[in-house]
């Protein structure tokens, strides 16, 4: 069920007057769950199985890295197992086509069938929940809890298909807190939310389409190219918080209050702010299971520089199972890394010269919502038109 | 900005302001509804500018609400008045000038013309006015001979929407069976469709837009990436003989053919006979053709032209259905093309119409088909 049908208005509608007006309130978290599966299996009815079973296992993992003495192992198992199963969902194709691109550049006549996989709707977000459940664990970071609290957890409607990446120790406490009684301000304020989101997503994004058709076409003049990509810029802002925004907004509804995924992105002075604003709750996944364990920042430079590289690339093929969607992380791991350098040997002197801080805070500004948006290209194009569109937009190519 | 919005709070909604919006809601549905009584108001001056379902439905529901008298004015892209910027300057519209005076503004006009509607298109359309309750005094077809040697039997599948799946021959029209209706197809007809902000919202973005609002973004963005192709549509209102045809009318081929038993002719026939079973008077007329710009590229096949239109004669004969040549009523100057008449073309046929109408029904008992 995608958020902007008909069906899912319905559904939310009808499952929000069973939820709190008809549902005995200590059925709640059951009800919740089984109008999940109800959401999941509308499109699917395998892959409900799927994450059901998934579910099943990375809890029975938990328990047992709650219980017994080798943690690690268990935790090890569940990480490699989850992720071995988005791989297999979203990568196989990626993978097999590159090796017959290979072959073809090797002269070799071999080819692998490529395999024509249905990857599970949200299982991008989903694994990245089971992994944060299984690490915390591991960390002694989550209480224990039951099977139905946990799979209430992962299989939450609202955030099951595109997000936000929710903790579970904010979630669970708050399943226990919607065990209360109705109170207005969930719909008032989980209607408005929606409402902002829908109009998000269907008068703003789905408006812009037709500009950002640009980026894929040729022989256009720097001008299109450029408008061609602030349209997508907005486009995308528009139709991923306008997602986000129902989300929270269908949460809302039934007393749950959710992570906030965007914080005016656009709007902040460099690109490491701008990626604290940014789809937050994937952001944050990444700093807190893969960069920090990684060693972070306050390593040697080298070191800091490979972690921003690692953690780019896996950002930007989490995004998509193309090898630009790569490229596009690792043209913010160079922005990244360009302001690193910039901050330690650059910025003090550039500061005695500009000595606004609103001016230089409006100019950083600029540059780093353009660069956000040259690395739209690398987002939405393959690798070959991304850098003629980037050499049109710049002048060169003609 | 954003800490200004949320400690203004005033977008946070109380139980008043759902009230309010709802009554607003309200409004805007009788808003609309009135606005488009008022549009189609019998004058022939509403076209279908939007090719959708709910607008052709809510048309011509409203059609068979109307107890007057009617003039049902059916056909292609020259009853509709491609060429007529103004939706006074059409066929019907001048037809209802003429007619009006005479009856009282008793008979109501309506222009059920549609750019591109072929000729089975045309037999599905009249099909779902097919009720003796109707009232329609005369049915007017305007019958251009190149839709018999069309590829396509269907050209707008929207009209088929209006019957019962199961009532089409698909295989015959060879169309795909359409598509079971599902969930989301459920919500639309069942509830979302009694509001009538969403039930005719193509015809509300066209007031506001000139067009759908996605078409009309798509054609911006088009034109901005030198993509369109819509010259035509630019200069259809300009005379022909002020735009270049040597590349349109390049090739060797020629009207003038038709071919007979196929599945295009099946359909002439049956609109015939639905015609003559829908309305107490029908009347067929050759679209009229800019005869100076075909000659000039030499495009009319004369013998074979002749021929056809002689067959098309008899078989309206056959089914009872009068048949008027307007061929060559117009100057080639009324014409932006080889065949759309600019507003001035389309009143001289709309006098014709009225004129032959009346010689019609003086000699209901001894009909002549020829004028």
């Amino acid at each position: 069920m995608i958020f902007n049908t008909l069906i899912y208005g319905l559904f939310l509608i009808t499952f929000f007057i069973l939820y709190w007006f008809v549902i005995p309130a200590r059925w709640r978290p059951i009800s919740m769950l089984t109008a999940s599966f109800i959401f999941f299996s509308y499109h699917f009815f395998i892959h409900t199985l799927l994450i059901l079973g998934l579910t099943i296992l990375v809890y029975v993992l938990g328990q047992a890295i709650h219980r017994y003495d080798r943690k690690k192992l268990f935790m090890t198992l569940g990480v490699v197992l989850t992720l071995g199963t988005l791989a297999y969902y979203k990568y196989t194709e990626l993978v097999v086509s590159t090796l017959n691109d290979l072959f073809i550049l090797m002269e070799q006549s071999a080819r692998l069938p490529v395999p024509d996989i249905v990857v599970p709707l949200g299982i991008s977000f989903f694994t990245f929940q089971y992994v944060h459940y299984l690490v915390d664990v591991y960390r002694g970071e989550t209480p224990k809890s039951s099977f139905v609290e946990f799979a209430v957890y992962i299989m939450f409607f609202p955030t099951l298909v595109s997000g936000p990446i929710e903790r579970f120790q904010r979630f669970n406490l708050q399943t226990h807190e919607n065990l209360g009684r109705f109170r207005r301000e969930y719909l008032f304020e989980g209607f408005t939310r929606i409402m902002i989101g829908l109009f998000k997503k269907i008068v703003i994004a789905d408006s812009l389409t037709p500009f950002t058709e640009g980026l894929q076409m040729a022989g256009l003049d720097t001008v299109d190219y450029w408008i061609a990509a602030y349209a997508y810029a907005i486009k995308i802002y528009m139709d991923f918080s306008g997602y986000s925004d129902i989300a929270i907004g269908s949460a809302r509804l039934f007393g749950y209050r959710i992570m906030e995924n965007f914080n005016w992105p656009y709007l902040q002075r460099n690109l490491s702010l701008f990626w604290r604003n940014w789809h937050m709750s994937l952001t944050s996944w990444f700093r807190d299971y893969l960069y920090i364990p990684l060693g972070g920042s306050r390593v040697r430079q080298w070191k800091a520089i490979r972690n921003i590289l690692i953690v780019w690339a896996a950002t930007g093929i989490w995004h998509g199972a193309a090898w630009h969607f790569m490229g596009w992380g690792l043209f913010h791991a160079f922005g990244l890394i360009v302001l690193r350098f910039y901050t330690q040997y650059l910025a003090a002197y550039v500061t005695r010269f500009i000595r606004h801080d609103r001016v230089m805070a409006g100019l950083s500004g600029l540059l780093t919502f353009h660069y956000v948006v040259v690395g739209w290209v690398f987002f939405v194009c393959d690798f070959k038109q991304s850098l003629y569109v980037i050499s049109r937009m710049f002048g060169i190519n003609g | 900005m954003k800490r200004l919005i949320n400690r203004a709070g005033w977008w946070r909604p109380n139980l008043r302001v759902l009230l309010l919006t709802v009554l607003f809601l309200w409004i805007l549905d009788q808003i609309i509804m009135a606005v488009f009584d008022h549009q189609v108001n019998g004058e022939g001056t509403f076209r279908l500018k939007i090719e959708e379902k709910r607008v052709l439905e809510g048309y011509l529901e409203k059609i068979e609400a109307d107890p007057h008298p009617k003039v049902i004015m059916i056909g292609d892209s020259v009853m509709f008045g491609s060429a007529a910027r103004m939706d006074d300057q059409t066929i019907p519209a001048w037809f209802h000038q003429y007619i009006g005076d005479q009856s009282g503004g008793e008979m109501h006009v309506y222009n059920l013309g549609l750019r591109g509607l072929g000729i089975a298109d045309a037999y599905y359309l009249l099909k779902r006015l097919q009720k003796p309750e109707n009232n329609i005094e005369w049915i007017v077809y305007n019958i251009n001979t190149g839709w018999f040697t069309r590829e396509n039997i269907i050209n707008r599948p929207f009209i088929l929407d209006l019957h019962e799946p199961e009532s089409i021959p698909c295989n015959r029209l060879g169309l795909d069976p359409p598509p079971a209706r599902d969930a989301e197809g459920w919500i639309q007809d069942h509830i979302m469709d009694k509001w009538k902000l969403y039930h005719y919202r193509y015809l509300v973005s066209h007031w506001l837009f000139g067009k759908p609002l996605i078409q009309r973004l798509q054609d911006e963005a088009n034109q901005l990436y030198n993509q369109t192709d819509n010259e035509d549509e630019e200069h259809i209102y300009d005379p022909w003989y002020e735009k270049e045809w040597d590349q349109r009318f390049a090739g060797d081929w020629k009207i003038g053919a038709i071919y007979h038993g196929n599945t295009q002719w099946q359909y002439f026939e049956y609109l015939l006979q639905l015609m003559k079973k829908t309305s107490s008077n029908s009347l067929v007329f050759f679209t009229p053709r800019n005869g100076e710009l075909l000659e000039k590229y030499d495009k009319v096949d004369h013998q074979l032209m002749a021929k056809s239109k002689q067959t098309i004669r008899e078989t309206a004969h056959k089914y009872g259905v009068a048949i008027v040549d307007y061929e060559d009523l117009l100057a080639s100057s009324y014409f932006s093309d080889s065949i759309h008449p600019l507003p001035e073309g389309n009143r001289i046929i709309a006098e014709q119409l009225a004129h032959d109408m009346r010689r019609l029904l003086d000699h209901q008992g001894n009909r002549r088909t020829e004028p």
